[in-house]
């Protein structure tokens, strides 16, 4: 019956805390390799396309 | 405070880190152009009546088109006007510093040369002055970029980048286009 209980209330609180360990690092990783691809297209922008077209003002 | 927060705190610190690095850079990169290259956005502000455009001193037909001031600087004006550049092909020296002023009789314009960092609005009552070196010889398209009407699509000039010893002034000082 305490089995069948705790089946239904879902994952214990030391499961939880497992997974929380690695949350944090897949979030930094997919948000690093995001702001990555922008400072890429930034800088792709910046060095390929604005500089070498010229002064200006 | 729970070995769990202290990761995620941890964390936190890293990417606020990271994101302060990425802003400094791209802060710093706009910085280095602005001071370093000299590439800003053109700023001047100077008024002129619309209505009397043609007949002021600067912008009346005569005085159109590339011109080598006193100076040695050279200056082209344009008066960009539902649906024509005028002139519609500019002559500049390469690799030399140009400066291009333009006004609009009647309403908002705007310019941009291809391949160029040049674009700038024209709005009626002022002038709009663009300081640039041309680094590329060849014809370069400067189209309208301002819906200014049904005719807008046709709206566009040529700028004419010549070697500095192919840019030849007459006697005023005024270089145009060859004709043909």
């Amino acid at each position: 019956m305490r089995e069948a209980d705790s089946e239904n209330e879902g994952p214990t609180e030391a499961q939880l805390n497992e997974v929380m360990k690695q949350v944090p690092r897949g979030a930094a990783v997919l948000a690093g390799f995001a702001v990555f691809l922008l400072m890429l297209g930034y800088s792709f922008v910046y060095f390929v396309i604005f500089i070498p077209r010229g002064v200006v003002g | 405070m729970s070995n769990l927060e202290q990761e995620i705190l941890r964390h936190e610190r890293r990417w606020t880190a990271g994101v302060i690095i990425a802003v400094a850079v791209i802060l710093g990169a706009v910085l280095y152009a602005a001071f370093a290259l000299h590439v800003n956005p053109p700023s001047n502000i100077e008024t002129i009546d619309p209505k009397t455009l043609h007949l002021s001193a600067e912008f009346t037909e005569s005085n159109l088109g590339t011109r080598v001031e006193a100076g040695g600087q050279v200056t082209t004006r344009i008066v960009t006007a539902q649906f024509a550049f005028n002139p519609q092909c500019i002559v500049v020296p390469a690799n030399e510093p140009v400066t291009l002023r333009l006004a609009s009789p009647d309403v908002i314009h705007g310019i941009l040369v291809t391949g160029t960092n040049v674009n700038s609005m024209v709005v009626p009552g002022y002038v709009s002055q663009i300081r640039t070196v041309f680094t590329k010889t060849g014809d370069l398209l400067m189209p309208c970029h301002e819906f200014c009407g049904f005719g807008h699509s046709q709206m566009w000039a040529t700028v004419r980048v010549v070697p500095r010893e192919n840019f030849r002034p007459d006697a005023n000082g005024r270089v145009a286009c060859e004709k043909s």
